[in-house]
């Protein structure tokens, strides 16, 4: 078990490594100019040039991947010289320098994903704050599609053919298709406008909202009941069809018709014989989607003006400010490589087959 | 009143709808009392298996009852189980009638442990709890001859073998020692050594336990060890029925006849097969005198011997061996190999059929491959004309392919579904640029497709419009494409009815005659490689355990395995002996 | 082919609602310019027969004897300055007939909304079709050739190995030097020249290690490339990236037109295809079919176009139908967020994200909404019963 987390860990740990290198590559060979961004169009050649030699802009471009390697890595090797861009401070990077030598040093410290070009502010600082904004959205709406999703499946395979299950199926369908974006726009009109008075919910807000009487800032759940719904609903979709579809394949299997030839009532059927077979296909597709939600979630953060990544990510490529967007893709990569491994770890609780 | 076990009459299933019913099951009665083995046979087809679905009320939602009635003891009445509610049949299910599936390997839930099946059933129909379920399960899995009971009952069924899953199910079966016991193809997906053993596990159990069993079964050879009485049926209906001693001795319907007398018999060899339609045509034909008729006699084989081993040898292997690496670890690293051939040598004389036995997993399937480089050997040599064909690049070796064809075992994966079956057997002679045009081409395939008995009208056909036996005739023509000396028949006639195998074994022996070909005939099945072939390898584990003239190696095997082998084929020692 | 091309027949013959209005949207979107337009299509004046609708310059109103006019007498663009700050449908108009009355109403700047539908649909149907037909063209052939030569079949002699590995090299490493971070103020010839005059010399180069490394014996056995490893992993790789993030910056960054637009999309949407047409042909590759080409000595080629491609391609087929309501729905998201197609062309998207300015005018959120819902449910059943 041990070994095949390692394993799988150090798998996890490549596949990022290609999705930095390709993120990397995309955004640099743009066209752009970030010096210019920072300082506005009137500034001057000298002030331009000392920013370019800080962030290693006047480098070619496999200098510079190295050197964003360089401060993404936990250990990392800087230079002593303030002209350098790897030149080491401590206000910069974080953590220490662990080993010093005459010109240079190997610190140990936090990935550093740079610093906004707009607000100077630190990027891991920035996705810090939207972070936790993003994942209780998707977890919410993980949540409402699996379980609302799972129950209705297994109904509408009991129910098959019947009025509940051509229902079920048509709610399916048409959840497939409905845009968040216009989900969205109707449930912040219909439940934030008109019946605001009897909903008591508002059209946009965020997860922390600062209180203009004074009491600072505090959590406000409520704003989370439109952008959860909207943003689960086509997740509830797939897993209704999923689940329904993955458990009717599963009682038509051999085994299951063994279970009835023993006499078993059809409780037992379902759930001792069928079910544990039947979500192994329906987890892979939650853990997929929840990755896509933290994503997808943009519309809805856009709509409910929700203070997640999506938000930061739309406002920041509105001003250019690549390190945010390049920031914001990577730690989405490594929470859906993350994901993935849960997942693989609990295919194998699941079923004894995988188990290692 | 003395009332049977199970009683079934006027019995009618049909499928389909209102416009156009198709009957898989019409009208069919018969009885089985306490204690008595009865054994169904049928071809695919027959309605067999329906017909014990519908014992147990799991008939395919599709299926419907016509008529009929099938009537359960119980006590001094009995009940028609056709009638019975949900409730009812489970109360029946497991505890009264229990049933034995074909694929052993799908028919346990892949998620729960062995143990816990049986013990579900035992807590479900005798009230146990969970201590004493468990207690009473490990009492059955020694009953069934499973080792190590203990450690087997938290075993997951995928890390046990096929032989002991099918004893997992008898165990399943039989925990709550209900009266009656279907068994649908118990035996079919298994090896003969472990079709043996399970027959004598569920004819001892019965013995003990005083049950009633339908065993239902397409092998006639089997049903001769196991069965007291013998139904054969034939396309939804009874054709005959009677005690197994009786059914073997003096079969009355021309059907069973034809059916006794198209397997390969191991005693003596044929010019041919028997067939169904033979006894169709002529009524009154006993199985002796169409035997007598075809017989070789031992003194014409022993020169026909002579003249063939006096030719060249076609093929020679020498130490051929093909390993598949286990990879293990980050880095893939090769830990070990499975010797799926291990170091085989074997020629093969021009005219000659070589056969080549040996149970599932024992490579004998590689071994055809590697000979025809279709899986690359590790080692060795595989010298025809004198070349190597293992130095040979692929594109090399595309004009040794001309000579050198194999026939697949399933007739349904080895055609094209996209393609006519025409152009699918014109295709390697365009490959090969044969026989100048197309137009050229296409009279020969019509020619081709005519000696191995098919229609010059089907040659526009896709392959789902044919049978099995058609389907398998379409790869011979294939395979004839392009006149080639040597053909590998790999389990070519396994996926086949015994009738329609008895007919595609002529026509392949018809073929030999005709163009002189020379055969490798791979099968499990020792009467078929015996029936075939002039000399038999026979092999295990990647290794060749013995080789030989065919009737020295049956009459006179010289290792334990062969022994082994040859005393697992069924025969019916009770009823010939 | 005959099986699908049977099932499409079906289809269209079992005259189900999805079928009818797919067909719909086909033809109103590939014919959009004629039905919505403010330019007559024919004009006859002074016994001489333009055409208008054709030409780029303006069309002067009530001079001509004779017109022929579309359906709808506005432009997705044109802007009607009496009834501004979006007039719904059964609000009163300014307008001179029956026949200019926007019947859906306008937006902010008095634009038609149902021409605006109108050129939607053109927006849609082509952004779908062409981001498909791309990810489709892409998919397969990596999911094929994965699928096919999986990781030991393929093998190529070592020489031509090294050499080619050492091209690739060569110009990776040189490549990116001549990109720097702002390529507006290096002349873009003289880049280009030095870019094709290396990659050339490096081209030589390669094969002169080829040619000198052949004549080694040790280099001229041939090894096997993990051809289904390293596609795997760049699937496994794209998927890890969140794409819609992906697409997003992309498109806000380049400002995309049309055809940039359905690039961005059909690159970024191949996976799922290559997955698809990896898993199918792998499934192929294990059937006897196969096996007996190789016995009959059929080469990799016609192996794989008389025997996998045929059969592999009639799933993927079924899910292009997924796939196009996929991808109108990215496109119509990247609208949405203003980052699609510029302000002239109009998008379903563009027309939802201008609701939320006012959400009094429901119609400009409602009509689109709906036809955009429809289109993605009626793509999807189309796959659903093609799939059955």
């Amino acid at each position: 078990m041990l070994s095949f987390i390692i394993r799988r860990l150090s798998y996890g740990f490549l596949v990022l490594l290609g999705v930095l290198t390709v993120v990397f590559f995309i955004f640099n060979i743009l066209p752009g100019d970030p010096a210019r961004m920072m300082l506005g169009q009137r500034a001057d050649q000298e002030a331009i040039d000392e920013i370019n030699r800080e962030l290693g802009l006047d480098k070619n471009l496999f200098a510079q991947y190295m050197l964003y390697l360089n401060d993404l890595s936990p250990i990392s090797y800087h230079s002593k010289n303030a002209q350098d861009a790897s030149y080491y401070s401590e206000s910069k990077y974080g953590g220490y320098l662990f080993l010093e030598l005459e010109n240079s040093g190997i610190a140990l410290k936090s990935p550093y994903l740079r610093k906004s070009y707009q607000t100077k502010k630190n990027v891991s600082s920035i996705l810090f704050e939207s972070l936790p904004e993003t994942a209780v959205l998707a977890v919410a709406a993980i949540l409402i599609a699996s379980f609302f999703g799972i129950f209705l499946g297994l109904l509408s395979a009991l129910q098959k053919d019947t009025w509940i299950d051509r229902l079920l199926l048509f709610i399916a369908t048409s959840g497939m298709a409905l845009p968040s974006f216009f989900v969205g726009i109707i449930f912040a009109w219909v439940f934030g406008f008109l019946l605001s008075d009897y909903t008591g919910l508002s059209m946009t807000g965020s997860l922390y909202e600062v209180d203009d009487l004074g009491r600072g800032e505090y959590i406000n759940w409520a704003n989370l009941v439109l952008p959860a719904l909207t943003l689960g609903i086509r997740p509830l979709a797939v897993v209704i069809q999923l689940s329904r579809n993955s458990l009717l394949e599963v009682l038509s299997k051999d085994y299951i018709r063994t279970a009835k030839a023993k006499g078993l009532s059809s409780s037992k059927l379902i759930f001792k014989h069928a079910m544990q077979n039947a979500l192994n296909p329906v987890i892979t597709a939650i853990s997929g989607m929840f990755a896509s939600l933290m994503a997808g979630a943009v519309f809805v953060e856009i709509i409910f003006s929700w203070k997640g990544i999506g938000w930061e990510i739309v406002n920041a490529l509105e001003k250019y400010d690549l390190p945010i967007v390049m920031g914001s893709v990577l730690i989405i990569a490594v929470i859906f490589v993350c994901i993935n491994i849960i997942v693989d770890i609990l295919y194998g609780v699941l079923d004894p087959r995988v188990r290692i | 009143m003395n009332l049977p076990l199970l009683e079934i009459k006027n019995l009618s299933i049909s499928f389909g709808n209102d416009i156009e019913e198709h009957f898989a099951v019409s009208g069919i009665s018969f009885s089985i009392e306490k204690g008595e083995t009865l054994g169904v046979v049928g071809e695919s087809g027959s309605g067999k298996s329906l017909t014990s679905l519908a014992t147990i009320g799991l008939l395919p939602k599709s299926a419907k009852i016509k008529s009929g009635s099938i009537l359960f003891q119980q006590g001094e009445s009995s009940i028609d189980v056709l009638k019975q509610n949900e409730n009812q049949l489970r109360k029946l299910r497991g505890n009264e009638i229990a049933m034995i599936f074909q694929e052993p390997m799908t028919s346990l839930n892949p998620v729960i442990t062995c143990g816990e099946q049986v013990a579900e059933a035992i807590r479900l129909h005798m009230g146990y709890n969970k201590t004493k379920a468990k207690e009473e399960a490990i009492k059955w899995f020694n009953e069934v001859q499973l080792p190590r009971a203990e450690q087997l009952f938290d075993a997951y069924p995928h890390q046990i073998s096929g032989g002991q899953k099918q004893r997992v199910m008898i165990a399943m079966a039989m925990c709550c020692e209900p009266k009656l016991l279907i068994a649908d193809e118990p035996t079919t997906a298994l090896d003969v050594t472990v079709q043996k053993h399970i027959l004598q596990l569920i004819k001892s159990l019965q013995k003990k336990h005083n049950m009633g069993v339908v065993f239902i079964t397409h092998d006639l050879g089997v049903v001769a060890e196991i069965a007291d009485k013998v139904i054969v049926m034939q396309a939804g209906t009874i054709v005959e029925q009677n005690t197994t001693r009786n059914i073997f001795k003096y079969p009355a319907h021309p059907y069973t006849k034809g059916l006794l007398a198209c397997r390969p018999p191991l005693d003596y060899r044929l010019k041919r097969l028997p067939i169904v339609q033979d006894f169709l045509t002529a009524q009154n034909k006993e199985i002796s005198t169409v035997f007598n008729e075809i017989k070789i006699s031992n003194e014409e084989r022993t020169s026909q011997l002579k003249e063939l081993y006096h030719k060249p040898k076609l093929i020679e292997v020498r130490n051929l061996k093909t390993y598949f690496p286990i990879q293990k670890g980050l880095l893939k690293k090769t830990v070990d190999h499975v010797k799926a051939v291990d170091d085989i040598s074997f020629d093969v004389y021009e005219g000659e059929t070589l056969g080549l036995v040996g149970e599932s997993g024992c490579g004998k399937t590689t071994l055809g491959r590697s000979v025809l480089q279709l899986i690359r050997p590790t080692s060795g040599e595989v010298i025809y004309k004198n070349t190597n064909l293992r130095d040979l690049t692929s594109k090399e070796l595309r004009p040794f392919r001309k000579d050198l064809q194999i026939i697949f075992q399933d007739p349904y994966s080895s055609l094209n579904p996209r393609m006519r079956v025409g152009d699918a057997i014109v295709e390697p002679m365009s490959v090969h640029n044969v026989y100048g045009n197309q137009k050229v081409r296409k009279e020969k395939v019509i020619d081709l497709m005519e000696t191995v008995g098919l229609k010059a009208e089907q040659f526009n056909r896709y392959p789902h419009e044919f049978s099995g036996g058609q389907r398998q005739r379409i790869c011979i023509a294939r395979a004839l494409a392009l006149s080639p000396k040597f053909i590998i028949c790999d389990e070519s006639v396994s996926a086949l009815d015994v009738s329609v195998q008895a007919q595609v074994l002529n026509l392949l022996n018809d073929l030999k005659q005709q163009f002189n070909f020379t055969y490798i005939f791979i099968s499990h099945d020792l009467s078929v490689v015996k029936y075939m072939s002039d000399r038999i390898v026979v092999m295990n584990q990647g290794k060749v355990e013995e080789i030989g003239i065919s009737e020295d190696v049956y009459d006179a095997p010289q290792k334990e395995y062969t022994k082994k082998l040859i005393a697992a084929i069924p025969k019916g020692e009770e009823i010939y002996g | 082919m005959k099986k699908l091309s049977l099932k499409y027949i079906l289809l269209f013959r079992s005259f189900s609602f999805s079928n009818w209005f797919i067909l719909a949207i086909l033809v109103i979107g590939v014919l959009a310019p004629f039905l919505a337009n403010d330019k007559p299509i024919i004009s006859i004046q002074n016994h001489n027969i333009s055409f208008p609708f054709f030409s780029n310059e303006k069309y002067l109103e009530n001079t001509a004897a004779f017109e022929v006019w579309p359906l709808i007498p506005y432009h997705s663009q044109s802007l009607d300055f009496k009834n501004m700050n979006s007039v719904g449908p059964f609000e009163e108009q300014v307008v001179p007939s029956l026949y200019y009355r926007h019947w859906l109403g306008t937006d902010e700047l008095g634009r038609d909304l149902l021409a605006g539908l109108i050129h939607g649909c053109h927006t849609a149907i082509w952004v779908g079709f062409g981001a498909m037909a791309i990810a489709l063209i892409i998919g397969v052939f990596l999911g094929g050739i994965a699928g096919y030569f999986g990781d030991s079949t393929y093998r190529i002699h070592k020489a031509k190995w090294i050499s080619c590995l050492a091209f690739l090299l060569l110009t990776a490493l040189f490549i990116p030097n001549l990109i720097p971070w702002n390529w507006a103020e290096i002349p873009f010839i003289e880049k280009a020249t030095q870019t094709i005059l290396f990659t050339m010399l490096f081209l030589f180069l390669s094969a002169v290690l080829y040619f000198i490394l052949n004549r080694f014996q040790a280099y001229k056995k041939s090894i096997s490339i993990p051809v289904d490893l390293i596609i795997s992993r760049c699937i496994e790789i794209m998927e890890t990236i969140p794409l819609l993030f992906l697409i997003i910056a992309l498109s806000a960054i380049f400002s995309p037109s049309y055809w940039s637009l359905i690039g961005i999309i059909g690159i970024s949407s191949w996976t799922s295809i290559a997955k698809f047409m990896r898993a199918e042909v792998l499934k192929i590759r294990q059937k006897d079919y196969v096996e007996s080409g190789f016995a009959l000595g059929l080469s990799n080629i016609q192996i794989m176009k008389n025997h996998v491609l045929p059969n592999a391609l009639n799933p993927i087929y079924i899910n292009l139908s997924f796939g196009i309501a996929a991808a109108i729905l990215i496109e119509a998201t990247l609208s949405f967020l203003g980052l699609g197609m510029g302000v002239e062309q109009v998008s379903w998207g563009s027309i939802l994200a201008s609701s939320r300015a006012d959400y009094t005018s429901w119609w400009l959120a409602v009509y689109p909404g709906v036809l955009l819902f429809l289109t993605l449910y009626s793509l999807n059943q189309i796959g659903d019963k093609l799939s059955k």
